[in-house]
């Protein structure tokens, strides 16, 4: 049985660990949100990396810049890195 | 016994640096552990050559020592990335022309010798150094670093 769209919601399910309702471009999309920990300069400055990942097909018109809130915060945009199969990830930069 | 002169001349810059307008007291020398939101924009002393000559010929000899120090700035900033690091080259520039020999410590005022900066993204917000390299010049004494001649 293919793959299809109900599939891929699944993962964004709220019940999912690290489910978030972001705002994106104005509109609501459910995802997984994450803020983890990440290094730069092979360890010399080390903060949060925050990202967002959902469905490739709720997102048709995102692009760098776009702003995205998540749990009251501001966001932008800086990389889309689709994965093929039919999830993208955003990253993200504190406004 | 003194502490090596390089040590006493690495404490040396901590101080003359310390208290500056962007870095505030966020100067660090001899860190090796991650700079973390609460350190930045911060500064790093380290010194990255130290290259001894013996200029006479007693023994011990005295040594004049060309010493490459590093003077690294980071900062994370979203827009004026650019001119917070042009601001820490400033005042990292003016403060240690204005520190001079160091008390004595130095042959002759450190020279800023070459500036290079970098830029990453892979935080929440864009992080930038900048690394201002220093030739410093001190003499001490074989067999005794932490002394002059």
């Amino acid at each position: 049985m293919p793959f299809d769209a109900a599939d891929t919601a699944a993962f964004f399910d709220p019940d999912m660990p690290g489910y978030a309702l972001a705002t994106i471009g104005g509109g609501a999309v459910d995802g997984l949100f994450s803020n983890g920990y990440a290094e730069v300069f092979g360890g010399a400055v080390g903060g949060a990396a925050p990202s967002f990942c959902c469905a490739t097909a709720d997102i048709p018109t995102v692009a760098r810049g776009t702003a995205v809130t998540i749990a009251a915060v501001a966001y932008t945009v800086v990389g889309i890195e689709p994965a093929g199969t039919g999830k993208t990830t955003l990253r993200l930069e504190a406004v | 016994m003194a502490n090596h002169r390089r040590r006493q001349i690495r404490e040396a810059l901590v101080t003359a640096l310390t208290g500056l307008t962007t870095t505030s007291t966020r100067v660090f020398p001899n860190r090796v552990y991650p700079f973390d939101s609460a350190d930045l924009p911060g500064l790093l002393v380290t010194w990255a050559v130290d290259e001894p000559e013996a200029i006479t010929m007693e023994t011990p000899a005295a040594l004049q020592s060309e010493l490459t120090m590093v003077i690294e700035g980071r900062a994370q900033a979203n827009a004026d990335l650019d001119d917070v690091l042009d601001a820490i080259d400033k005042e990292v520039r003016t403060a240690l022309y204005a520190a001079g020999t160091l008390s004595g410590l130095l042959a002759r005022r450190a020279a800023v010798r070459r500036i290079e900066a970098d830029y990453e993204d892979g935080l929440e917000k864009p992080v930038g150094v900048i690394r201002l390299e220093y030739q410093l010049t001190y003499f001490c004494r074989e067999g005794a670093p932490d002394a002059a001649p």
